[in-house]
């Protein structure tokens, strides 16, 4: 009869357990991470009664959680991915509202408003509101920029705040999970039963976790899970190794754990999004506006530099870049320019310099050669200082500072030097011999002239020791040999350098002057004819005129061919060399030109003889420079000499300060003259100008960037709306295994409900059964 | 397929359904209110780049109207004030052809010459026009003042003080449009085409060529008379402009002398201490008659001159040169001459033809209209009809000046024309790109809202299916 109340006993408890579980199911349908628990039940061992098998009722063996532990794994990696993807779009849509494009007020509407502004002042060069204008243009772009790179800076200081605060969250999280752990162990080891709902727990710490970073999770025999972090130990069995968030030397965020030899690179989770933020996506952008404000500053430097202000020329011109000693030997001054730590590159080229004389305007033009793998910065200093009325030194902070002499200005535009021919050796008054050809002139060893003079006979002496290269003298050299030598001085007689080739002349004009070459050993090398040689008393007076638009730099020579009377001889005509020597043009001069008027050469110059007579036979000639680029070298923007803009990135770009107190200094003009607007036309040329450094215009670079910003948000999003789809599929298959449908536990709570009556109900009559027998007592 | 559906899960999906939904809402109602199918570059970044390169030639067409439109102003004005002087011209040219009327006495022509004068003045207002403060008429030497009065040998010219240079603006990618003429194109054009000598002293072009600008004087300075006539007639001096060899006849029956073939004169009475007698050409040797014998007689006399070109420096002329170079010592011009056929000492009208600058030959007009009776009328009218020749010339350069600025302003409508057109074309395509079509948007709007309220009904209905309803 115990047997049955037992058994009776056993369904009712049995149900009872099973409506418990129920409850708390239905209790915690919408608690996060809770995972549907089962009670399982079953028959309990039968006993040998009177040669029977009783069944001896239900037993409840135990509470189990619905959970399918690799999908949770997989959710957990999921939850680590979406977190990377959300912070990092976060961040990076901020970058992409600080564009503000596609609009009008992004870089690109903004440097497309400084050409604007450019073209508007081309055309009235004097206005000084349209040189504020431009001014003010480009100040808005330089806002901008500084703007721009100061809120991505923000931006990245922002993430290692965020980063840090995400840290200090991991970090609760990982005690959470050790208290748990200990828990746990503590609980199944004691009762030997699953510790369902401090699993959950630590089930929904664990995702919470990995949401901020991402994790290796693995749990030990015991129950315990050890969690790690890129290799190293987050959660041990009983400790933590805290997480924490610097900054790295460069500047990036780092992430450390406690006791790690080196900082962890989480590939996922929040923290990761906000340090590939950081790390690649501003660093990139921050970098392409770094580079664009870099080829802006070149492009507009490179035709500004070249300009003239308003007020014709400088007396003082001071360098914006400073030179570094990047040999560091405590010297600045001798570094080659090539490594003097200049912010652009300087190439082998020349840069023209022109010294106006303030009280006659006359304009002497002066080539230096640079050769930025010889040249050092001291040798620049030294040929701007040879150019008589200029001096140029180091100032202390290392950068460029070029004086002139009082009464003088200079400056790097390209004029036309309308009076060509200074020294009047192409049918000037003096009596003048030309080489016949260009030099640098081959002089083994020293070499003589004989002249005679009106003092009598002498002869110069050449030694081509004192040459730069040896054995060979240029022009330049052999002239200042001659000029040094008393005796050549002495007679009168001086010689000059026309173009590539050495004159001697007298210094006086007029008929009366003459000088007399005998003989020597240097006269075949130099390319001077023996002869007496004669001035005259109607000197050929030569004037050039126009804007000089061909495309490259060059020197012409001018050389009669024939000796004749311009506008009288008949057939007279003069040849116009270009560098290399090959025949330009040949001008008819002869009879039936009118002395006086312009004839075209080429390249949309012209010139004009007055008459007087020329003779191929003397070697007359004289050559100009035709100037399309003075500084071929890019050797004033690398100093940044006469700088439109200083800086050379984003942060630190400028308009000079100068400039913008003083507009009249924006050097609008190319040849000097106020309404000359050639640098600007120059500098508008950089809107559609390619720039090699980088791979197209400026506004295509900038349309890269910004394209580029917009396709990586665009692949990120549509990233991100994957992997949430994704995760929404992975809850969805948590839920069908974990979750709670209230249904169906009403259900079987009305199941147990009725077991319970049922039982409840077999009891009472076993009860009866025993009043039954007690009765029969 | 949901093998084991919970409530949670309905939930979730209930949720998401309505965000997912509301989400589109307010994605067309953006694209509504904006009027922009791209709000940020990564709603389409294809779309974006297009935009920005188009936005990039928009931008380059603003700069080059920006130039043509701030240089329409000045090419207008220096336009209106070539026609203002063109008209001037005109006027001083009638003025001229008024002046050389033979009935005009010296005060009439003092008169012309006045009104001559003012016009000047006007047309050199006009030379030196500025345009807010830069003269339009100066090359790119816009500061200077183009025409300048200045003092040479004496003598008040109008100097050019501009270049020669072209302002140039960028009308389009490498197209350049020239804005200006310069003073020295439209007022003092430099096109020399030979020196041309007046004519009235016998004095030719040598051979070798000149170069000089402008007028000038050549100056034959009568040296004194040699020789002998006979018949107790001596040589009176002072007066004498013949130069050369001159046969002198005394025709005592007539009572005439005559000096080569000009007209006999005769010979008052009583004899006079100074007779002065013209040659064919005017050239005038004076005698004193008070010793004549009365008898007849023949002899020659010849006449000594040097000859100047700027009043300095003279050199004797043997009559015999025929390339004599003159220079003048302060313009640096050089005159090439042929003495063999000078005849009379004189000054001589000298004009680089198509050199002088219209000031030079109005001021020049003006000192010839105010010579004094005295002077032979056919000089003067000699002298104005070379002016007026060279007049004419100004006039024609003022006139292409003209139509150069003309054919600039008309550039500049074309181009302004032009950017225009590729304006709206390319604003178009940027509208393509950029803008919402808003048929598109309305659609995707209603679209949004019918799914966000089919979902909301959906879920609204779901939620309330429980067992609880019926236990």
């Amino acid at each position: 009869m115990s047997l049955s109340t037992n058994i009776g006993l056993r369904a009712l408890l049995t149900s009872q357990a099973a409506l418990d579980t129920i409850g708390h199911n239905v209790a915690n349908a919408n608690t996060e991470g809770f995972s549907r628990q089962n009670l399982l039940i079953s028959n309990s061992r039968p006993l040998n009664l009177r040669g029977l098998q009783l069944g001896h009722g239900v037993q409840a063996d135990q509470v189990v959680r619905s959970v399918d532990e690799l999908l949770n794994g997989r959710i957990v990696r999921q939850a680590s991915t979406i977190g990377r993807l959300d912070a990092q779009l976060v961040e990076m849509q901020s970058v992409e509202a600080l564009l503000g494009e596609p609009g009008g007020d992004g870089f690109g509407a903004l440097l497309d408003g400084i050409f604007e502004s450019l073209s508007a002042l081309s055309a009235n060069t004097e206005d000084i509101v349209n040189r504020t204008g431009a001014v003010q243009s480009t100040e808005d772009l330089i806002t901008r920029f500084h703007q721009v790179s100061n809120e991505i800076s923000q931006l990245q200081s922002d993430a290692q705040i965020k980063a840090q605060s995400l840290s200090d969250g991991v970090n609760v999280l990982a005690s959470r999970i050790v208290d748990l752990n200990q828990e746990i162990t503590q609980i199944e080891a004691v009762s030997g039963t699953v510790a369902n709902d401090l699993r959950d727990q630590r089930d929904v710490a664990l995702m919470a976790l990995a949401e901020r970073v991402d994790i290796q999770v693995r749990e030990n025999t015991e129950g315990a899970v050890q969690v790690q972090v890129d290799g190293q130990l987050l959660v041990g069995a009983s400790n933590v190794h805290p997480m924490s968030v610097d900054i790295s030397a460069d500047g990036q965020i780092e992430v450390r754990l406690e006791g790690g030899v080196r900082p962890v690179d989480p590939s996922g989770g929040e923290i990761a999004g906000l340090i590939e933020f950081s790390r690649a996506f501003a660093s990139e952008v921050g970098a392409g506006l770094d580079a664009y404000a870099l080829e802006i500053a070149r492009a507009l430097n490179s035709a500004h530099s070249t300009g003239v202000p308003l007020d014709g020329g400088f007396t003082q011109l001071r360098a914006s870049n400073a030179v570094t000693d990047v040999d560091g030997d405590g010297e600045v001054a001798d570094e080659l320019l090539r490594d003097a730590g200049l912010p652009f590159d300087v190439n082998t080229g020349a840069l023209y310099v022109h010294v106006i004389d303030e009280t006659t305007q006359e304009v002497r033009t002066e080539r230096i050669d640079v050769d930025p793998s010889r040249m050092t910065v001291q040798g620049f200093l030294d040929a701007i200082s040879s150019i008589d009325g200029l001096t140029a030194r180091l100032d202390t902070f290392g950068r460029v500072d070029i004086d002139a002499t009082s009464g003088n200005r200079f400056h790097f535009g390209r004029p036309i030097n309308s009076a060509p021919d200074a020294e009047g050796t192409f049918g000037g008054g003096r009596a003048t011999t030309v080489s016949a050809f260009d030099g640098p002139f081959s002089l083994a060893g020293p070499a003589t002239i004989d002249i005679t003079g009106p003092g009598g006979p002498f002869s110069v002496t050449v030694d081509p020791a004192t040459f730069e290269t040896v054995g060979e003298g240029t022009a330049e050299e052999i002239a200042a040999a001659l000029n040094a030598d008393a005796n050549f001085t002495g007679a009168n007689l001086q010689a000059s350098v026309v173009g590539e080739r050495v004159a001697i002349q007298t210094v006086g004009e007029g008929s009366a002057e003459s000088f007399q070459i005998t003989g020597g050993t240097a006269l075949t090398a130099l390319g001077i004819a023996p002869g007496t040689y004669a001035g005259q008393d109607l000197a050929v007076q030569v004037e050039l005129s126009g804007t000089y638009d061909g495309l490259a730099n060059d020197r012409w020579t001018f050389e009669p061919l024939g000796d004749g009377v311009i506008g009288t001889t008949p057939g007279l005509e003069v040849a116009v060399r270009d560098q290399n020597g090959a025949v330009l043009v040949t001008l008819d001069v002869g009879a039936g030109y009118a002395p006086g008027n312009a004839i075209d050469i080429a390249d949309g110059m012209s010139v004009s003889f007055t008459v007087g007579e020329v003779r191929a036979s003397d070697g007359h000639a004289f050559a100009t420079d035709v100037i399309a680029d003075s500084d071929t070298s890019d050797v004033l923007v690398a100093f940044g000499l006469n700088a439109y803009l200083t800086g050379t990135d984003a942060r630190t770009i400028d308009i000079r300060d100068d400039i913008r107190r003083d507009p009249r200094l924006l050097a609008a003009s190319a040849t000097g003259a106020v309404g000359d607007g050639g640098a600007l036309l120059d500098m508008i040329g950089a809107q559609s100008a390619d720039v090699t450094a980088l791979g197209g215009t400026l506004g295509e670079y900038y349309g890269e960037i910004v394209g580029d910003v917009g396709f990586q948000i665009a692949s990120a999003q549509s990233a991100q709306s994957i992997e949430s789809d994704l995760m929404s599929s992975l809850e969805a298959q948590r839920e069908e295994v974990s979750g709670v449908n209230v249904d169906e536990e009403l259900v079987r709570m009305i199941q147990y409900e009725q077991a319970y009556s049922a039982a409840a109900q077999y009891l009472q009559v076993i009860t009866q059964l025993n009043d039954t027998v007690l009765a029969l007592v | 397929m949901t093998i084991r559906p919970t409530q949670g899960r309905i939930f979730d999906l209930i949720r998401a359904g309505i965000q997912s939904n509301t989400a589109q809402l307010i994605r067309a109602q953006e694209q509504a209110a904006t009027g922009r199918r791209i709000v940020r570059a990564s709603d389409d970044p294809v779309g974006t780049s297009l935009s920005l390169s188009l936005r990039r030639q928009i931008g380059a067409i603003e700069s080059f109207v920006a130039s043509t439109e701030s240089a329409r102003p000045e090419v207008g004005q220096a336009s209106a004030r070539l026609q203002e002087g063109s008209d001037v011209l005109a006027e001083i040219r009638s003025l001229m052809i008024q002046g050389m009327n033979g009935a005009l006495n010296q005060r009439d022509r003092e008169a012309v010459a006045r009104q001559i004068e003012l016009l000047e003045g006007q047309l050199l207002e006009i030379a030196n026009t500025r345009s807010g403060d830069s003269y339009l008429f100066a090359g790119t030497a816009t500061n200077t003042q183009p025409f300048v009065e200045t003092i040479v040998d004496g003598e008040t010219v109008v100097a050019y003080r501009g270049n020669d240079e072209q302002q140039r603006v960028l009308s389009g990618r490498e197209a350049e449009v020239v804005l200006n003429v310069t003073g020295s194109e439209v007022f003092a054009n430099f096109d020399y085409t030979g020196t041309e000598i007046g004519g009235t002293t016998g004095i030719t072009n040598g051979t070798t060529a000149d170069s000089g600008s402008g007028y000038g004087r050549i100056l034959v300075r009568h040296d004194g008379t040699t020789g002998a006539v006979g018949a107790g007639i001596a040589l009176a001096g002072g007066g004498d402009t013949a130069v050369g060899d001159r046969t002198v006849t005394v025709d005592a029956t007539a009572g005439t002398i005559q000096l080569g073939a000009g007209e006999p004169f005769d010979i008052p009475t009583p004899l006079p201490a100074s007779l002065s007698v013209a040659d064919e050409n005017g050239a005038r040797v004076t005698f004193d008659m008070t010793g004549w014998t009365g008898a007849a007689t023949t002899g020659t006399v010849t006449g000594a001159a040097s000859i100047s070109l700027d009043g300095a420096t003279y050199t004797p002329t043997t009559l015999a040169e025929t390339d004599l170079r003159l220079e003048h010592g302060t313009t640096g011009a050089v005159v090439h001459v042929d003495t063999t056929a000078l005849h009379t000492a004189g000054e001589e009208l000298l004009t680089f033809s198509g050199t002088p600058s219209v000031f030079d030959t109005i001021r020049g007009a003006v000192s010839d209209l105010r010579m004094s009776d005295e002077t032979d009328r056919t000089e003067i009218l000699l002298r104005l009809e070379a002016r007026l020749g060279e007049l004419d010339r100004s006039q024609d350069d003022l006139l292409i000046g003209l139509g150069q600025l003309g054919a600039t302003a008309q550039r500049i409508d074309v181009a302004a024309t032009r950017l225009e057109d590729l304006e709206v074309t390319v604003e178009g395509l940027l509208s393509n790109v950029e803008d919402a079509d808003f048929a598109e948007v309305a659609l995707d709007l209603q679209r949004a809202e019918q799914t966000l309220q089919l979902a909301q009904a959906t879920g609204a209905r779901l939620m309330q299916q429980t067992l609880l309803n019926y236990l």
